[in-house]
């Protein structure tokens, strides 16, 4: 018995050390240093919330990631529905083509975007072509540009865990609704959605997670001025090196990360990776 | 009843045209990116005007890009190595944990998933400065190490949950040490999950961005951070081209290895049947 802890021991002591070392101990710094240890200082917090430019900051990043997480919502869930009840080859390859872009590279995708959404892109060429505008729509460098992208690529954040659920309903349990007199509508209603809930809640409180926490779409299709918290971060630890206001800010959105993904791990399916944004 | 039946089949064909069109608004950026690196204008058309392989030639002559791609490659190179090995140890020593432990260590090696980029590249920055490591390539690929880390971890266990401990007690009960059953019996039944995770931590190197730009420095830029600065700050002819290989590599190395793992899974099903 003590021999086999010592190997359980063994095989864990460099997993650890790594972790500790390169994640929590810094981690566990930064939260020190917002508080200015050991005078323990909130001022720093204070001023988050007394400045209105970091209060701004602060509502643009929730407003971005909730209106991100709606549309992720209202695309991935019929998406998700419609992919469920394809035959079992037609799925598959819906499945990875939901899934190819994840393994394609974030900048590369953002970059795509810019060149699309610009006012001589694809998009407003197109609009103008069919005569529905006359000048170009500015599509980027606001926060539209940045919601499409964040969008586009965290859809399927929402669609599989949706799609896990869905699966999940036994068929007989719709053929009994539809035997007991229940039209589709209803059958959706008091079976399908009930049954994908807690799936559905899962898939768009990751989604929020991920979103609070973007940093390379709101730099590349925001511009400078569209400022969300990690941008804001970035800029205080490079330019002006306000390392007790910079780590505030981390800390704020380190707490709201773990209190959200708590949520999350309560209605999640086990077993669900996810890539960093 | 007859005009229920058409109205759901009208309700039917449109949730299927919403359907195509999500997925193919999330293909878009893929199905954009690689005729636009064939194209000898600068200007974006679908279907180039002056179909060339010019930015790929440029490209590959010219020795800036060549350099940071393959610095590029070789720090995700040890990243995947230092990452698989770390991980398939911690992944073997979790299995052995009991309920309560193993949830703590599980959920502590798999938080550097969870916590956005931008918050570790901030206090790893930090810290890295006090260390006098910013700036060098050592930083960027432990820090990569340790966000490809719980990719490895949750793929070999995955994989050990479905080995069947009888092998590894037969050998045991045959005489093998400890050592020499991981090297005869659990090993050899790893080895597809070991390359995919290697695989998988190699690409979560090679494309991240975020702690790369804090953590490498003017002479140490990785390949995603040189594209970020010639996105932003230059504009560069061979971006296109640039964007399609950092694009197609991943694929090129995933596809075999998903495809070998498919068909192993499908050999298992058809043994145990």
């Amino acid at each position: 018995m003590k021999r086999s802890t010592l190997h359980t021991a063994a095989l864990l002591a460099l997993p650890l050390l790594f972790v500790l070392g390169l994640f929590v101990v810094p981690l566990v710094q930064a939260v020190g240093i917002s508080f200015q240890l050991p005078d323990a200082t909130t001022r720093h917090y204070q001023r988050l919330i007394d400045v209105p430019v970091y209060r701004t900051v602060f509502v643009k990043t929730l407003r971005v990631a909730a209106v991100t997480t709606l549309v992720c919502l209202v695309l991935g869930y019929p998406t998700a529905y419609f992919v469920a009840r394809l035959g079992e080859r037609a799925r598959a390859i819906a499945i990875t083509l939901v899934a190819l872009p994840f393994m394609l590279s974030v900048l590369v995708r953002n970059y795509v975007w810019m060149t699309l959404l610009q006012d001589t892109g694809l998009v407003n060429r197109l609009l103008q072509s069919l005569g529905l505008v006359d000048a170009p729509l500015r599509l980027m460098y606001n926060e539209l540009g940045v919601l499409i992208a964040m969008v586009n690529m965290l859809v399927p954040y929402v669609f599989f865990p949706v799609l896990t659920a869905l699966l999940a309903i036994p068929p007989a349990l719709k053929t009994a609704s539809t035997s007991l007199g229940a039209n589709r509508f209803h059958t959706f209603l008091r079976v399908t959605l009930p049954l994908t809930a807690a799936g559905t809640a899962a898939g768009c409180l990751l989604t929020f997670i991920v979103a609070l926490g973007f940093y390379i779409t709101p730099a590349m299709l925001g511009g400078p001025r569209e400022m969300m918290i990690s941008s804001l971060i970035a800029f205080n630890v490079r330019e002006v090196l306000n390392w007790p206001f910079a780590f505030s800010l981390a800390t704020t959105l380190l707490g709201s990360t773990i209190v959200l993904y708590l949520a999350y791990r309560a209605l999640a399916p086990r077993g669900t990776v996810l890539k960093p944004v | 009843m007859r005009r229920g039946r058409l109205g759901g089949r009208i309700l039917e064909a449109a949730l299927a045209i919403f359907g195509v069109a999500v997925i193919a608004f999330l293909l878009l950026p893929i199905v954009v990116i690689i005729p636009m690196s064939f194209n000898a204008a600068p200007v974006f058309e679908i279907i180039p005007s002056q179909l060339s392989v010019s930015q790929y030639q440029r490209l590959f002559a010219s020795p800036e890009w060549l350099d940071v791609l393959w610095r590029s490659i070789r720090i995700a190179a040890i990243a995947m190595v230092v990452a698989t090995t770390v991980g398939t140890l911690a992944a073997l020593g979790i299995a052995r944990l009991g309920w309560k432990a193993r949830s703590f260590i599980e959920a502590l090696l798999i938080s550097p998933q969870i916590v956005p980029s931008i918050v570790i590249a901030a206090a790893a920055y930090y810290m890295f400065a006090m260390l006098g490591l910013v700036g060098s390539i050592t930083g960027v690929v432990v820090m990569h190490a340790l966000i490809a880390l719980p990719f490895v971890v949750i793929l070999v266990q995955s994989r050990l949950q479905s080995i069947s401990p009888d092998f590894a007690q037969a050998s045991a009960s045959l005489g093998a040490g400890p050592l020499r059953t991981f090297a005869l019996i659990t090993l050899p039944q790893l080895r597809l999950a070991l390359i995919g995770a290697g695989v998988l931590a190699f690409h979560v190197s090679f494309d991240e961005v975020v702690l790369a730009l804090f953590l490498s420095g003017a002479r140490t830029k990785t390949l995603p951070v040189k594209l970020w600065d010639s996105i932003l700050f230059e504009v560069s002819p061979l971006l296109p081209a640039i964007s399609a290989l950092v694009i197609l590599i991943p694929l090129v190395v995933i596809a075999p290895v998903m495809w070998l793992q498919r068909r192993a899974r499908t050999n298992s099903e058809a043994g145990e049947a």
